[in-house]
């Protein structure tokens, strides 16, 4: 089982509400891959076109991971994630402050602030980093329940381009480890999984999939099988062979 | 009239209109936004009783998808 904070679930997937062309495969896509959590974003009511409130399309029994998306310090994430749950989005916070609208890279230091405030508020904090052991120890002190650092830049598909990074965050930390951002591939996502992480959040690769309920799955299968190797232990790759039948020949006993 | 400033755009309303006055001006979805008022956050309950002020700052925040 997954623990974060003082919830356990059982789906390794955490999912979330961007980019669907439908908002109604919001619903079918948790159905098929059985995410337990998924995220929203908060933002002003744009008031010549209201939109729907995304929160319409998620089943009741679906934990809510607000993020604070659009904040560009931690006082601003600490203002959205009083909001999100003065709104009644639960305590879960996803942090991610972010000031850099070319390559979407979280701001580690304003995030550790964010983390230290809302931890000692009440919240069950998410934050989203660039990896880096020093800061995911730090949010460790700071009262972070996880820690997310990204696998590549958001929204790019391009999978686990940080992994040695994420494989000496995975080995340090003694929370868990949740790779978020950049997983493209459900084997991009069982990689993440083999080396230890304890979850991994899709979006992007889900919701801009042509069928988002059937990715989901695919997703959840790969999720599950990584998270079996890497509990089964597997043994290192090597340069040489190494045969799997007996090396004597067949009469030459 | 008064005059507030709503989510940072100036808005005339009527005196002593409630948020509720205002969101109903606005056709809203009054069960799917968060009000705040001065960055104080307005619960829903209390919508109908409180009266917007002159130069009140008003922010009316709804959820969207997002990752």
């Amino acid at each position: 089982m997954l623990k974060i904070g003082d919830k356990e679930f059982s789906s390794r997937l955490l999912s979330g509400t961007g980019k669907f062309r439908d908002k109604n495969d919001i619903k079918k896509m948790l159905e098929k891959s059985g995410s337990q959590i998924i995220t929203i974003a908060l933002r002003r009511v744009n008031l010549e076109n209201p939109q729907d409130n995304v929160l319409n399309y998620i089943p009741k029994h679906i934990t809510l991971l607000p993020n604070t998306s659009g904040a560009r310090n931690a006082d601003e994430a600490v203002r959205i994630a009083n909001i999100a749950r003065e709104a009644g989005c639960g305590d879960f916070i996803k942090i991610e402050v972010i000031h850099d609208a070319k390559y979407l890279m979280p701001d580690n230091e304003e995030t550790i602030k964010a983390t230290r405030i809302l931890a000692k508020d009440g919240f069950t904090v998410l934050p989203y980093i660039m990896p880096d052991i020093v800061t995911c120890k730090k949010l460790e002190d700071a009262g972070a329940s996880v820690v997310m650092p990204l696998g590549s830049p958001i929204g790019s598909n391009a999978g686990l381009q940080t992994k040695s990074i994420l494989e000496m965050i995975i080995e340090n930390s003694n929370i868990p480890v949740i790779i978020d951002a950049g997983i493209g591939l459900p084997s991009q996502a069982a990689s993440a999984m083999e080396i230890g992480a304890d979850a991994v959040l899709i979006n992007t690769a889900i919701a801009t999939a042509s069928n988002p309920a059937l990715a989901g799955e695919a997703f959840s299968w790969a999720i599950k099988a990584g998270r079996i190797a890497y509990l089964s232990k597997l043994q290192e790759q090597s340069q040489y062979a190494n045969a799997s039948s007996p090396l004597t020949g067949f009469l030459n006993l | 009239m008064i005059k507030i400033k709503l989510n940072n755009k100036d808005k005339d309303i009527e005196d002593s209109s409630s948020i509720s006055a205002l969101i109903e001006l606005l056709e809203l979805n009054p069960h799917s936004i968060v009000t705040e008022v001065n960055l104080n956050i307005i619960q829903k309950d209390k919508r109908e009783d409180y009266i917007l002020n002159d130069g009140d700052r008003v922010e009316i925040i709804t959820f969207l998808g997002g990752g």
